[in-house]
C-alpha cells in the first residue's frame, strides 16, 4: 500500500509543477473553446437539415446500402449562391470604417485628455467610460430614439426650421452605434513628454517629432486597439439590428438567422467558418506588421 | 553689453500664486564655459534653468543669447539643446539612430550623418560597433554618452544639462565627471549645468552659482566659493563645519578682533574686507583648519573642549568634541608620524582646539 503511494508520488513529482497548474486552463479551453470550434467546423462540412455531426451516412437498402463520408462543400457553395458573402462584405466594411473613425478620433482625444483639458482629464474620462455601465442593448435604442423620426434630432431640425434627415435604418447610423459603443476599445498611448520634447529641441518639427517618435511608440498599443475594435464590430450584431433594421445585414445577423430562424445549422456553421477565418486571417496580417520585439526591449 | 557673454539673465522671477519658485536679478554664463547652477532640491535651480531653456514662461525679466532677446522663445527656437534628466533617449531607435536625430531630421545625408555619429561615439568614449546596438541593452553609463552625444550632435552654441547623473552610482559619476570635463574641452562648447551635488559642480564647473529658497546666494569659481564663503549657508553646504556667533569688537587693517557670544571669550580673524565694529557675525572654522594643542602649545584662538567621539576614516581622524554646549568638529591627516599627542587623544578626554586668524572665515550673519 504505502509502496503503491509512493509510486503515484513519483509520477506526479515528475511532471512540472507548471503544467500542473496549466492543466484546469488547458481543460477548459478544450472542453469550451477547442471543442465547439471543431464541431462548428466539422458542421460547416453536413448536408443541408442536418442538426448534428455524423461522419458517414448510409446509402442504398438492404444488400446495397453502404457507408459513405457524408462531408460535402455545398453550404460554402451555397453562402454565394443566396448572397450571404454581401452581408460578410457590409460586416467588413463597417467594421473598417468605424475602425478607423476610432483611429482618428482617439488621437486627439487622448492628446487633449494629458495635456490639454488639465483639471477636467478626471471628469471627461468619467463621461467617457459611463457609458460602459449601462447595457449595450439600451444604449442602441437611446440612439434609435435619437434618430428616428419624432425623436430628438427631429426636435432640433424642426426648432431650427431644418429639413429631417431621415437617418434612422441606413449605414450611417448603424456606424453612430458601432463607434460609440466600441470607443472603449481604441486606445492610443501617448509617449513620454521628454521624449517628445526631446525631439523638438533636437530639431524635429511637430510632424516629424509624430511620424519619428509618437506613433513608433504607440503603435503597439494602437494594434491592440485596431485588433479589439475590428474583431468586435466585424462580429457585431445589435447595432445593425436595432438601428439597421432588415436594410442593412451584417454577417452575425445572418449567422443567427440561419440558426435560429431557419433551423439550417450547417450554413450557419459554413458562415461562422468564414468569419472566423477572415478574423484570423486579418490578425495575423497585423501582427506581422508589428515589431514586438521591439515593444518587449523597451526601456 | 560684453562680448564674452553668451547667455544673461536680467531680474528674471517666476510667481506661483504668492510663492516666488525664482528671483534671480542677474545672472550671466561666459562664451565656452562650463557654468553650474546648484542647490538643494526646492532651491529655484530647475525653475531657473526652465527658464533659461524656455519651457517656462517668467512671471518677469528677461533672457538673452548673444544679446538677443529669447525670453519668449519656446526650446526648439533657441539655439540650445536639453540633456534631460531622464536623457529622453528614443527606445525605438538604435545608439546611432538617436545619435543620428539631429542630422536626420534635418536631411543630412546619410553617409555624412554616420561619419559625423562614428565620432561623436568616439569623442563619448563608446566603440563604433554601438552604432546598431539598442538602447535597452545599453547600460546606465552608455545610455548617458548617448545623450550627450545626441546633444552635441544638434550642434548648438549652449548645451544644458538637468542633473544627468543623479541616478548612476558614485565611481561611474567621477569617471563621467572627468569625461563631460574633457568633452567639454574638447568640443569648446557652453555647458550650463545643473546639480544637487556641490561636489559635482565643485569638481567640474569654471564657475558655479549656488541657489537657496529661489534666490543666487554666491555666484564664482569653485576656489571663490570654498575660500571665501558668504554666508553660513554656503559654507555648510560644502561639508561639516564648525559656526561660532561672534560680535566685531575692535579692527586693526584686516586684522579683527572678536567676541564670542557663546563662550564668552574673544577670538581673532584676518578678514579681507567689510565687517565693521559693533557687526554681529558667523566666524566659520572648517574641520580641518582646527587642531588639537599640545600642553602649553600657543595658538591665535583656543579653547577647551572634552573629546566624545574619535572616527578613523582612512587619510583623517576626526573628533567630535563638546565646548560650551556646542558640537565642534576636528579633523587631523592621519599620517605615520602623527605626534603622539593627537593618537593618544580618545572620547572622554579634556583637550585644547585651536585654529590660526587665517583659519576662520567671517560671514554675514
Amino acid at each position: 500500500m504505502t509502496d503503491r503511494v509512493s509510486h503515484h508520488r513519483s509520477i506526479l513529482a515528475r511532471i512540472p509543477v507548471g503544467y500542473l497548474f496549466g492543466l484546469p486552463v488547458v481543460l477548459y479551453l478544450l472542453l469550451f473553446f477547442v471543442g465547439p470550434l471543431v464541431y462548428v467546423i466539422a458542421l460547416s462540412f453536413m448536408p443541408e437539415g442536418l442538426t448534428g455531426v455524423s461522419l458517414t451516412t448510409t446509402i442504398g437498402e438492404g444488400e446495397n446500402a453502404r457507408q459513405v463520408l457524408t462531408a460535402t462543400s455545398d453550404n460554402y457553395e451555397r453562402v454565394v449562391e443566396a448572397g450571404y458573402h454581401r452581408a460578410l462584405w457590409t460586416s467588413i466594411k463597417l467594421a473598417t470604417i468605424s475602425t478607423t473613425i476610432l483611429l482618428l478620433i482617439c488621437y486627439p482625444l487622448a492628446y487633449g485628455l494629458a495635456k490639454t483639458f488639465g483639471k477636467l482629464s478626471p471628469i471627461l474620462t468619467l463621461l467617457f467610460l459611463m457609458p460602459l455601465f449601462v447595457s449595450e442593448t439600451i444604449r442602441l435604442y437611446g440612439w434609435s430614439l435619437f434618430f428616428l423620426k419624432g425623436g430628438i434630432l427631429n426636435g432640433i431640425t424642426a426648432t431650427l426650421g431644418l429639413p429631417f434627415p431621415e437617418m434612422m435604418f441606413t449605414t450611417p447610423v448603424i456606424i453612430v452605434g458601432l463607434v460609440n459603443i466600441y470607443f472603449p476599445f481604441m486606445l492610443f498611448p501617448l509617449v513620454d513628454d521628454t521624449l517628445v520634447s526631446a525631439s523638438r529641441d533636437l530639431g524635429a518639427s511637430r510632424w516629424q517629432t509624430f511620424h519619428k517618435v509618437e506613433l513608433p511608440l504607440a503603435k503597439p498599443g494602437l494594434v491592440i486597439g485596431i485588433m479589439l475594435t475590428f474583431v468586435l464590430t466585424l462580429g457585431s450584431m445589435s447595432e445593425s439590428q436595432i438601428l439597421g433594421g432588415q436594410n442593412v445585414l451584417m454577417i452575425a445577423h445572418s449567422v443567427d438567422f440561419a440558426f435560429s430562424w431557419q433551423q439550417d445549422w450547417p450554413l450557419g456553421a459554413a458562415l461562422s467558418v468564414l468569419l472566423i477565418v477572415i478574423v484570423l486571417a486579418s490578425m495575423l496580417w497585423l501582427l506581422s506588421r508589428v515589431d514586438f520585439d521591439s515593444l518587449f526591449r523597451r526601456l | 553689453m560684453d562680448e564674452d557673454r553668451i547667455l544673461t539673465a536680467t531680474s528674471l522671477k517666476k510667481i506661483y500664486g504668492s510663492f516666488v519658485a525664482a528671483d534671480v536679478p542677474e545672472l550671466h554664463v561666459n562664451k565656452g564655459e562650463f557654468f553650474t547652477i546648484v542647490g538643494p532640491s526646492g532651491s529655484g535651480k530647475s525653475t531657473l534653468l526652465s527658464m533659461l531653456t524656455g519651457t517656462t514662461l517668467p512671471s518677469s525679466g528677461k533672457v538673452e543669447i548673444r544679446g538677443q532677446d529669447v525670453t519668449f522663445l519656446p526650446p526648439e527656437r533657441r539655439p540650445t539643446t536639453m540633456v534631460f534628466q531622464n536623457l529622453a533617449l528614443f527606445p525605438h531607435m538604435s545608439v546611432g539612430q538617436n545619435i543620428g536625430f539631429p542630422m536626420d531630421v534635418r536631411g543630412t545625408d546619410e553617409a555624412k550623418k554616420r561619419a559625423r555619429v562614428m565620432s561623436l561615439l568616439e569623442l563619448v568614449h563608446l566603440p563604433t560597433s554601438y552604432y546598431d546596438k539598442a538602447i535597452a541593452q545599453c547600460s546606465g553609463g552608455e545610455r548617458q554618452r548617448i545623450a550627450i552625444a545626441r546633444a552635441l550632435a544638434n550642434d548648438s552654441e549652449i548645451i544644458f544639462f538637468d542633473e544627468p547623473l543623479s541616478a548612476i552610482d558614485y565611481r561611474l559619476r567621477k569617471t563621467l565627471e572627468v569625461e563631460l570635463m574633457e568633452m567639454h574641452r574638447h568640443t569648446g562648447k557652453t555647458f550650463v549645468y545643473v546639480t544637487h551635488s556641490l561636489e559635482e559642480a565643485m569638481t567640474m564647473s569654471d564657475r558655479l552659482t549656488i541657489m537657496k529658497n529661489g534666490k543666487i546666494v554666491q555666484t564664482g569659481t569653485a576656489n571663490d566659493i570654498y575660500t571665501r564663503p558668504q554666508n553660513e549657508f554656503v559654507a555648510q553646504f560644502l561639508g561639516e563645519i564648525n559656526v561660532f556667533t561672534v560680535q566685531v569688537i575692535n579692527r586693526n587693517d584686516r586684522k579683527l578682533t572678536l567676541s564670542s557670544t557663546e563662550s564668552g571669550g574673544n577670538f581673532t580673524a584676518v578678514v579681507p574686507k567689510g565687517h565693521e565694529i559693533g557687526n554681529t557675525a558667523k566666524l566659520v572654522v572648517r574641520p580641518e583648519n582646527m587642531r588639537i594643542l599640545r600642553d602649553g602649545e600657543n595658538c591665535d584662538n583656543a579653547i577647551e573642549a572634552i573629546v566624545s567621539h574619535r572616527l578613523m576614516l582612512g587619510s583623517r581622524i576626526q573628533y567630535e568634541a563638546e565646548a560650551f554646549g556646542k558640537r565642534l568638529i576636528i579633523e587631523e591627516l592621519s599620517k605615520v608620524d602623527v605626534d603622539s599627542a593627537s593618537l593618544a587623544v580618545g572620547a572622554g578626554d579634556r583637550i585644547r582646539v585651536g585654529w590660526s586668524s587665517d583659519g576662520g572665515i567671517l560671514v554675514d550673519d
